[in-house]
């Protein structure tokens, strides 16, 4: 069976591409576009890798962004599931960044932000959950 | 068989429609809102039909509408049919209640060998 990757984005322009990068990459992806979504998602799925943009809406219809993307990699650390940040902002803001840095040292887990690079987010995750396999 | 999952919050209905797409040669998995993006996911069906669609009701009643968003955020080639009440043209939706026909349209036509 394919591995599941649980890919967080808002820009409704990147959605699509996006997906047929990672399942190109050989997964499956399920797509949600903002936190309460992920949270029903996380419930239901065991995920085994997500990607996770960093400001996305709380709510369905909402427009305004928030770090959202930290609630997101913490769920995922919860469950010892990998997860990469895939936005500019977990370098470009200082609070994003000390944050997510001090999750990574509270579970002793390096939280991999390459940036917006898509393609680098699929291969970290890619790299990441073959070593879970091992 | 190819396969084909079922979504309805009534059994009677998930197990009328399985009867009905049997005899269209497909392997029916029927689950109810809570389980279809799960069983979705780990059965790999071709077509996916998802029932008690209707956009302008509460949608904590109507869990057609959620589910058919989830499951099409996740789909890649898969058909994914929603039925529901309401009149509404779509090209993957059927109004209920519907000929058996139009069904086996919408899913064979679509579906490549």
């Amino acid at each position: 069976m394919k591995k599941i990757i649980l890919f967080v984005e808002d820009m409704q322009e990147m959605i699509e591409p996006a997906k047929d990068l990672i399942l190109a990459a050989g997964f499956r992806v399920v797509t949600a576009s903002n936190l309460e979504v992920v949270e029903r998602f996380f419930g239901k799925i065991n995920f085994d890798g997500v990607i996770t943009d960093m400001l996305f809406p709380q709510r369905p219809g909402a427009t305004d962004t928030t770090p959202c993307g930290i609630a997101v990699v913490t769920m995922a650390l919860a469950q010892k599931v990998p997860v990469v940040v895939c936005s500019s902002a977990g370098h470009d803001i200082d609070y994003i960044k000390a944050t997510l840095k001090n999750l990574g040292q509270i579970t002793g887990t390096s939280i991999p932000m390459p940036g917006k690079d898509l393609r680098a987010c699929i291969a970290i995750i890619k790299q990441l959950t073959q070593e879970v396999e091992k | 068989m190819k396969k084909i999952l079922i979504v309805a919050k009534d059994a009677l209905l998930r197990d009328t429609l399985a009867q009905v797409c049997k005899k269209m040669e497909f392997e029916a998995i029927t689950v109810d809102h809570a389980t279809a993006l799960k069983v979705f996911l780990t059965q790999e069906p071709v077509a996916v039909i998802v029932c008690d669609y209707d956009e302008n009701s509460d949608k904590e009643v109507f869990k057609g509408v959620e589910t058919f968003g989830d499951i099409k955020g996740s789909a890649t080639n898969e058909i994914v049919l929603r039925l529901g009440f309401k009149k509404m043209d779509s090209e993957d939706y059927l109004q209920m209640p519907f000929d058996k026909e139009k069904l086996k349209k919408k899913l064979v036509i679509n579906i490549p060998d």
